[in-house]
């Protein structure tokens, strides 16, 4: 057999069934074990939530055009930043990139027909929609209002649905348990035969950091949700003042979580940029290690810097020098990796398709997202700045302008393998500027209301701020159309996207060596492993019309050819 | 609804208030080393992404040419020489930090602390003589040191042209010192007929998050019902004088005013007026008193319990242990006072009739007065 007939063999045919035809029924999907479809849900779940939150950030923005009240009151006001900011980071950043994209590429990448427990992936699904269901509770019962921080005493003290948005909480850390555990089963049992650690695709190495966290912090938020659960019904007085309590500790409790958390959002968007800067510009990546140690060196750091939320806390002078020096020691694995990224672009062959143009704009927000912790890591400008609209700015250039923009890249990269489906170019570069000059017209006046000392989380402010304000709100306006352009030519491919064939980028990384979309089995054939970023080992094939591995020139004797397997 | 407000005095740089303190120039100073350090990484960063973009696009085959994929000499130096810069910042930083929270000698002194009481929804300034005022009143170049507690949830202590920030605790205290700068004095920001004069006070902010009234503890134009009058709420002063004389500007002589003025002193400086109206106006978070009325015939409603009258011994425990009856519709946030009986009976008489003073007699005279009839009575017995 030739070389041309066992691609044509391997990749030429499209199979009659994939992961979303192979069954139907609304069952079919509810008690699915596949991570597929688990992947496919946790994301129409999130981007759920994402709108719903974003729709909170549009009114508050809204709210914010003028000084004084228009239409929400001061506690409506409280009740819909705290909304925003609790959906967004609980049920939608923390589980977006992990839960919904890592869920489907990571088995693939691997090689593998499924992660490690199927059944433990699913029930974390469940967990999800029931934290999620909680926080609806919340939501139509009587909100929430005391920022997604739950700060003592105040959390103690209000009369809104700390309970039900707690017990959401807990819940939803377990769901973020059970995948990280997942992951970490599933990489270190279920890599291919000649995948080593240095052979694994840089995603899996920052979803595999990702995961060490994720099963190592979340615990403590668990553990202080419950002793601020029985703060409320039972008065324990760990935390209230009143009873002899510390809400200083409480501050501690919540960040020692919520700081590795932090990574638990950003470090799979840096392992998605890693993966779109390579294959968008078909060069191997640069410094591999160096970002795959950077990966490990953060996740480790994520651990000890928690007290740098509370420089103003009251917390000793040695410790807040302490916490600021590891801060610093953090900016440079971040660093290491925005050099690694733009040197992987020399020399390469870029191609600015909607994954590379959302890549590209991470690299950019990303840097102002990062260089402008370092004032806020230095103490004595960080006085100043500290929990003003300064805060506000770094921390969603960094969420918003790195995760999201990196969620959003890796949804456009994958979303051919996902549904088969090509969507429009022009349509996602277009969403894909609109989004990044909305993003910055948002949230950049807000770097300059901040250090002329805007406090954050005010319903009303003073006139002088309106002009920042009103550029911010304008800006927040053309972000959602941006994001709206986004979904509309994702689903519109839905119906009218060409299909796509198994590779349509000429990735070298396993989940583009079986077909779009996979098939129930994932892989039809064994794999053929070569180095995730050895963009010689895939070729351009006239025939499959798509990129398939080069395949070892047959020998005499007729080679061990990969046999396709039989699928049931 | 106005949507563009008139614009209003914005002073200090293009990103900073007024450096109005000792800290501010240490501050603006290091923002600047690092801002400028991050803009050119920034550009140096961003210039070769887009170039590369530009240069390197794909033409015509999908392979590029051979480049390396890795360099220890650059990987290692662009690890390790950026890190001399964040060590720079640190130590600075630290030194900047340690000398905010190190008070000199002078200002830890006791005739120079100034008690900060943060409350929902207010400040309060207790000075070395006993003065209480919701305005505060500094001496320029005098280093003072701001002894901070909070009475109910958290509050953050923030004067932005001062570079201060230091967060308030309930059940501890925290503090912090300033030496102010520049003067800001109340006939700058207020003219002679009462309107808003052409500067405003230095701005204090509570910024850390403590419920519904959250915004309105800071530094605010409070414009009356004419729209041309009005006061500011919570100002920040400095004058050019000695830490002594400032008392001239706090001293309260109860004597010299009627029982109402009295009532109405204490009512403002206690900062009674951040969630109790006594005008026409919004809601705010507790009753407005204008529209209370009072009485042992007037009945009023509790969240719980039997209803009551709207006596002046209901008014005493609605002060003094406030959380012990709550009217209703009303949050149970009032904090817990505990008055005198005779700055009570100011408050009561001053709340009673917020509008008027139904008895403009000095305090002093009015003993005389009663001392004057209780001897014509006794003459005529």
């Amino acid at each position: 057999m030739s070389i041309a007939q066992q691609k044509e063999k391997l990749f030429g045919h499209a199979p009659e069934e994939n992961f979303l035809t192979e069954s139907k029924g609304w069952k079919s999907w509810f008690f699915t074990l596949d991570h597929k479809r688990i992947g496919i849900m946790y994301l129409i779940g999130v981007m759920a939530a994402f709108a719903l939150a974003g729709i909170f950030a549009l009114i508050l923005r809204a709210e914010l055009f003028t000084p004084n009240q228009m239409f929400l009151s001061n506690t409506n006001y409280n009740k819909m930043f705290t909304l925003h900011g609790a959906i967004m980071v609980f049920v939608f950043i923390i589980p977006s990139i992990p839960a919904a994209l890592g869920n489907f590429v990571l088995p693939i990448m691997l090689g593998a027909k499924d992660v490690a427990f199927p059944r433990l992936n699913l029930a974390s699904f469940y967990l999800w929609m029931l934290g999620t269901i909680f926080f609806i509770f919340a939501m139509v019962s009587t909100q929430l209002d005391t920022g997604w921080t739950f700060y003592t005493p105040y959390s103690v003290q209000t009369s809104s649905a700390v309970i039900s948005a707690l017990t959401g909480v807990f819940i939803l850390g377990f769901s973020s348990i059970f995948t990280g555990l997942n992951f970490i089963v599933t990489v270190n049992t279920m890599r291919p035969p000649g995948m080593t650690w240095f052979k694994m695709p840089l995603l899996l190495w920052a979803l595999y950091s990702t995961a060490l966290i994720q099963v190592l912090a979340t615990p403590v938020l668990a553990i202080t949700g419950l002793l601020l659960l029985g703060e409320r019904t039972l008065g324990l007085g760990i935390f209230d003042p009143a009873l002899g309590g510390d809400p200083v500790l409480f501050q501690h409790f919540f960040w020692f979580y919520s700081h590795p958390a932090v990574y638990i959002m950003i470090l799979p968007a840096m392992g998605i940029i890693s993966e779109l800067i390579s294959v968008h510009s078909q060069k191997k990546i640069f410094g591999y290690e160096f970002i795959a140690y950077s990966s490990i060196a953060i996740a480790i750091l994520s651990f000890l810097v928690w007290g740098h939320h509370m420089f103003t806390s009251g917390q000793s002078e040695m410790l807040i020098l302490i916490f600021s020096a590891l801060t610093f020691s953090v900016a440079v694995p971040s660093a290491v990796k925005v050099f690694n990224w733009v040197a992987t672009l020399y020399k390469g062959s870029i191609v600015l398709t909607t994954p590379m143009c959302y890549a590209l704009s991470f690299i950019f927000l990303f840097g102002i997202g990062g260089l402008t912790g370092l004032p806020l890591g230095t103490l004595s400008t960080d006085i100043h700045l500290h929990d003003t609209y300064y805060v506000v700015a770094h921390f969603h250039y960094v969420m918003v302008g790195g995760t999201l923009i990196a969620f959003l890249g890796g949804v456009f990269h994958w979303w051919p393998k996902m549904f088969g489906r090509m969507y429009s170019e022009k349509g996602g570069q277009l969403g894909a500027l609109i989004v990044f000059i909305g993003f910055n017209l948002t949230f950049f006046p807000q770097f300059i209301m901040g250090s002329r000392g805007m406090p954050r989380r005010y319903a009303r402010y003073d006139p002088e701020f309106q002009i920042f304000h009103q550029v911010s709100t304008i800006g927040s306006l053309v972000l959602g159309v941006g994001l709206a352009i986004a979904a509309y030519v994702l689903l519109v491919s839905l119906w009218r996207g060409k299909r796509a064939t198994g590779n349509p980028w000429g990735a070298a990384t396993l989940e583009f060596q079986c077909c779009s979309p996979p098939t129930f089995h994932n892989f039809e054939h064994e794999v053929i492993l070569h180095d995730p970023y050895d963009f010689e080992a895939i070729e351009f094939d006239e025939k499959v019309d798509g990129y398939v591995p080069v395949l070892p020139e047959p020998a005499e004797e007729p080679a061990p050819v990969p046999e396709p397997v039989e699928s049931n | 609804m106005v949507l563009f407000a008139q614009e209003t005095s914005r002073e200090g740089t293009f990103s900073f208030p007024l450096p109005a303190s000792n800290f501010a120039a240490d501050v603006d100073g290091m923002y600047a080393f690092i801002f400028w350090i991050s803009l050119f990484f920034f550009v140096v960063i961003n210039v070769c992404m887009f170039y590369f973009v530009y240069k390197y696009r794909r033409k015509d085959s999908r392979l590029p040419e051979k480049s390396p994929s890795h360099h220890m000499g650059i990987e290692l130096a662009w690890t390790i020489l950026p890190s001399f810069l964040l060590v720079y910042m640190f130590v600075v930083g630290a030194f900047g930090y340690l000398d905010m929270r190190t008070p000199p000698e002078a200002a830890a002194a006791v005739e120079r602390t100034i008690d900060v009481k943060a409350f929902k929804y207010g400040w309060q300034f207790i000075y070395p003589n006993g003065d209480i005022t919701t305005e505060l009143h500094l001496a320029k170049d005098v280093p003072v040191r701001f002894r901070i507690k909070a009475e109910d949830a958290l509050h953050s202590f923030f004067i932005r042209e001062f570079r201060v920030k230091m967060d308030c605790v309930p059940g501890r205290f925290t503090e912090c010192w300033v030496t102010p700068r520049m003067t800001r004095t109340p006939d700058e920001t207020l003219n002679k007929d009462g309107s808003r004069g052409s500067l405003e006070p230095f701005h204090l902010a509570c910024s850390e998050y403590c419920g519904e009234g959250h915004s309105q503890m800071r530094t605010e134009w409070k414009a009356n019902p004419d729209g041309k009058t009005g006061s500011w709420a919570f100002p920040v002063y400095v004058h050019d004088c000695s830490f002594d004389e400032l008392a001239t500007f706090t001293n309260w002589k109860p004597q010299e005013n009627s029982r109402w003025e009295n009532g109405q002193f204490y009512f403002k400086a206690y900062g009674c007026v951040g969630c109790h109206n006594i005008e026409d106006g919004p809601q705010k978070v507790g009753p407005n008193f204008k529209a209370v009325n009072w009485g042992s015939n007037v009945m009023r409603q509790f969240e719980e319990g039997p209803d009551a009258p709207a006596d002046d011994d209901y008014i005493r425990e609605s002060i003094n242990y406030s959380t012990k009856r709550v009217v209703k519709g009303y949050p149970n946030q009032m904090p817990k006072f505990n008055f005198d009986d005779e700055k009570l009976s100011y408050l009561i008489d001053f709340i009673k009739s917020p509008a008027s003073d139904p008895n403009p007699t000095k305090v002093k005279d009015l003993k005389k007065e009663t001392a004057k009839t209780t001897d014509s009575q006794s003459a005529e017995q």
